[in-house]
């Protein structure tokens, strides 16, 4: 971009320290949220033994450990433990405080024994903790976003980078091969399909599946004589991103979340994905174009260095520096489009807490500011250093 | 020119094709049947109860509705597989054949085991119905259910002793069964079999209805989909009309003034806060604007956010202007601010980096004034990346309004669409998305015509060479 602009679109100080303060503390709530909101205890003493279940309980659920029975009843309240130590917030983002039932306002007086038992931001109309919830709501957000972003930085690297790399006349192969891969690649759809179906019940298919994938492997070292055909590599994969582009994200989700019988993270990390690669594909494609034939890429081919190392550490390290934009600016529209499926109820489990969710309760109680106020502050502050680093990029470039 | 146009069209149309393609299987994939759903003559309780009873009453209805057809126009199955098994369409009867058929690799024998089913169960429910009769239609009703041989051979095992008056009809049945169970599919017979179903097909019904203009039927009420569409859609046009109208209002002035005159204090500010309100999500303001706009117990009551179709009912929007306009306000605003401040912030930059080109520079020198320069001469210049964000439009004010629209309860084109995917409309969901595809792709088809029919360069370039 145009370096004129450059006095004017430096950030201050401040804001760099403050985006990156907060940066630090949305990561360390995503990661130590559970053992900040937690209806567990940190440590307690039961029956004159010891336990630490916040540290436990994942023991428990995979069956490498037990506690006794009455852990496993759900409501750590009603327990008899001798000795607790409690986190900061004793409550679980999905625990329902049956004290203070229905939507309670921050300002409230509350019917609690103690201070610590407080709900500071008030309760949802389940009896919820919000402060609890909006902890959680910071791991949905943050999980969905880069997870979902590295997917699909990885694929859209992958194939926008091949397409640029070789563009529609680089790509060289004997005719005769090219078929044989083709045939290849829809008999391993094949096989894969079949073995699920199948699911491991046939013995031929698993073979075949096996066989095939040692023969692809032969096929592709064996050396193919006759002509050669450029394959149109970019042609192909800008008609795929074209297709995909063709449906919005939103209705992109919606129409395949019916695909899964239950709706889960992964679902939506992988729906997220599948949408958000094309913008991350477009600009690889478009810089490794723009790369492979400078000058220091071409010392570097003279030289001999192969195509897989040239590509990734001498051509992606340059792109990277655009790349991260769109990665900036994805991963804000990935956090948006979480939100909006919680807020609309769509996808995840009803169960699961995140700042939609929250915020979708204010639809039918507009009078509960505090479900609006807390989570949105929370989601736009996100959005905001998202795109404000994306702008920084920017213009830093 | 036209020959890169004319590729270009048609790549597009391929591309929609596919599409299509790929939501006409995700719709037959979607749960539910969308005859248990729809058939009016269709009793679910019995369906439920005794599958086998309820057969030919489906059948007769999936027929009606052309379901009795192949799916597609190939297909690809495993050697062993049967080219009709399309026409097995009630759910119980497909799910049982097609997994006995995986496990034992054996049609005729399969069909024979479903046959003496089904002619077993008819002979036990013509019999007046005493305890015997009872246990067998139960005991074959739960035989179609089961989801593997050797668990069907162990329900027979376990009943076989109290056929009584039935020991006839019933040894049929367990004489198959035997024989499944001895035979496997070979290893050849694992591999691929493409075969011609023919042009009239699902697919084909569905999608030319489609193009037609015939969408098909709700599950939900019956009702067409093209209808409810029509219904729903001038909600949808009026509020992102005025949306985009104010945006653009607001944009134009904006940028222009940012471009200009932003290198100030004032205009630090102005830009902070245009990626501020970029980054405000909608539903968030909506909430809040909500809370504070129309909760009595804060004191105001300005906008009435309910009772859409009442205010439809009341007369046009000429019959009260004012309530229609307090009613609109809130969702236009949610709906306009961002898209107000990213074409603010992007026409900014445009007109800025117009006004750095040599050209205006030697039309200052040339003397012109700053109106006409601005105006004349940097906007049309500045406006050109501006094209490409109307076909944008399309697709981000339809995402835009599902949310807006369930969240003040307009009941718009988005609204309708997630009531839909939540009650598992399929038809309703599946049509307005490809049409929205269909929307979205021509948009961008038309944007890229536009921008190279307003730049002389970009027509250049396309025509030298196809770009990237």
């Amino acid at each position: 971009m145009d370096r004129s602009q450059d006095s004017h679109c430096r950030f201050p100080i401040t804001t760099i320290v403050s985006i990156r303060i907060g940066w630090g503390l949305a990561i360390f709530l995503a990661i130590a949220g559970d053992w900040i909101a937690n209806e567990k205890p940190l440590y307690c003493l039961y029956e004159e033994k010891h336990y630490f279940p916040i540290l436990e309980a994942p023991l428990v659920e995979m069956g490498l450990k037990t506690w006794p029975a009455a852990f496993n009843r759900g409501n750590w309240r009603e327990i008899p433990l001798q000795d607790a130590v409690q986190t900061l917030i004793p409550y679980s983002p999905g625990t329902i405080d049956r004290r203070n039932l229905g939507l309670r306002s921050p300002m409230q007086t509350w019917t609690s024994q103690s201070t610590r038992e407080r709900h500071w931001l008030g309760t949802d109309r389940l009896g919820r903790d919000v402060l609890a919830g909006w902890i959680r709501g910071f791991r949905m957000a943050l999980g969905i976003g880069v997870l979902s972003m590295l997917l699909a930085a990885g694929v859209g690297i992958f194939f926008g980078g091949f397409a640029g790399f070789y563009s529609n006349d680089r790509l060289r192969l004997s005719a005769l091969k090219a078929l044989v891969l083709a045939i290849w690649l829809a008999g391993a759809c094949w096989w894969g399909w079949a073995a699920l179906v199948t699911r491991g019940s046939s013995g031929p298919v698993f073979t075949w599946l096996l066989s095939w994938m040692v023969a692809g492997l032969l096929w592709w070292w064996i050396p193919f004589p006759g002509r050669r055909i450029a394959i149109p590599a970019d042609s192909l994969l800008t008609w795929v991103i074209q297709a995909v582009d063709a449906i919005p994200a939103l209705f992109f989700v919606f129409a395949f979340l019916p695909l899964f019988e239950k709706p889960g993270f992964a679902h939506v990390i992988l729906l997220i994905a599948l949408i958000r690669w094309t913008g991350i594909a477009r600009l690889a494609r478009a810089e490794f174009f723009r790369i492979r034939d400078l000058e220091y890429i071409q010392a570097a081919r003279l030289l001999g260095v192969g195509p897989w190392r040239l590509a990734w550490s001498h051509i992606l390290p340059n792109a990277m520096g655009s790349l991260w934009i769109t990665l900036a600016y994805g991963m804000a529209a990935s956090v948006l489009l979480e939100a909006y499926l919680g807020f609309l109820g769509v996808g995840l489990p009803s169960e699961t807490v995140s700042w939609g969710s929250q915020m979708q309760q204010v639809r039918d109680s507009p009078s509960a500011w505090w479900l609006a106020v807390f989570p949105g502050l929370a989601l736009f502050w996100m959005l905001y250093s998202l795109r404000k680093a994306g702008e920084k990029w920017q213009f830093n470039t | 020119m036209s020959g890169f146009l004319l590729k270009k069209i048609l790549s597009l149309l391929l591309a929609l094709w596919v599409i299509s393609i790929l939501l006409f299987f995700l719709q037959r994939a979607a749960p539910g049947d969308a005859v248990l759903r729809l058939g009016r003559a269709f009793s679910g309780e019995m369906y439920h109860v005794h599958p086998l009873a309820a057969e030919a009453i489906y059948r007769a209805e999936a027929q009606r509705r052309g379901l009795n057809l192949p799916a597609f126009y190939i297909s690809v199955q495993p050697a062993f597989f049967p080219d009709t098994l399309y026409r097995i369409q009630y759910p119980e009867a497909l799910a049982l054949q097609r997994a006995l058929l995986l496990e034992t690799g054996d049609w005729s024998k399969v069909q024979a085991f479903y046959g003496a089913l089904t002619r077993c169960y008819s002979f036990v429910a013509e019999d007046p119905s005493d305890r015997e009769s009872i246990f067998w239609q139960q005991r074959l009703s739960e035989l179609v259910r089961v989801e593997t041989l050797a668990e069907a051979r162990i329900l027979w095992k376990t009943s076989v002793h109290r056929l009584g008056r039935y020991r006839h009809q019933g040894q049929a049945i367990g004489n198959l069964l035997d024989q499944l169970a001895v035979s496997r599919p070979g290893v050849m017979s694992w591999l691929p079999t493409l075969r011609w179903q023919g042009w009239d097909n699902q697919y084909h019904r569905w999608f030319r209805q489609w193009l037609r203009g015939d969408l098909g039927v709700s599950l939900r009420d019956g009702r067409k989909v093209g209808e409810k569409l029509g219904e729903a859609l001038p909600w949808t046009l009026w509020i992102n009309g005025a949306a985009i109208l104010l945006a653009y209002l607001f944009a134009f002035p904006m940028g222009i003034f940012l471009a200009l005159k932003g290198r100030g204090r004032l205009g630090q500010l102005l830009r902070n806060t245009l990626l501020v309100l970029y980054a405000l999500p909608s539903f968030w303001v909506g909430s809040m604007l909500l809370l504070l706009a129309t909760s009595p117990e804060l004191g105001y009551d300005f906008f009435r956010v309910s009772g859409w179709l009442a205010l439809k009912q009341g007369g046009g929007f000429w019959a009260d202007p004012f309530a229609w306009m307090a009613q609109l306000s809130l969702p236009v605003i949610c709906m306009a601010y961002g898209l107000a401040a990213f074409l603010a912030h992007y026409l900014q930059h445009s007109f800025s980096a117009v006004l750095q080109e040599p050209f205006v520079a030697f039309a200052r020198t040339r003397g012109i004034s700053g109106f006409r320069l601005y105006f004349g001469h940097v906007l049309p210049n500045a406006l050109l990346p501006q094209v490409v964000f109307v076909a944008e439009l399309v697709p981000t004010l339809f995402s835009g309004s599902v949310i807006i629209e369930y969240l003040f309860n307009v009941p718009g084109m988005g609204r309708l669409l997630l009531d839909s995917l939540v009650s598992q409309d399929w038809p309703t969901v599946y049509s307005f998305v490809l049409l929205i595809a269909f929307l979205t792709a021509f948009g961008l088809l038309f944007s890229d015509m536009l921008l190279q029919w307003t730049d002389p360069r970009i027509r250049i370039a396309a025509s030298q060479s196809p770009p990237s």
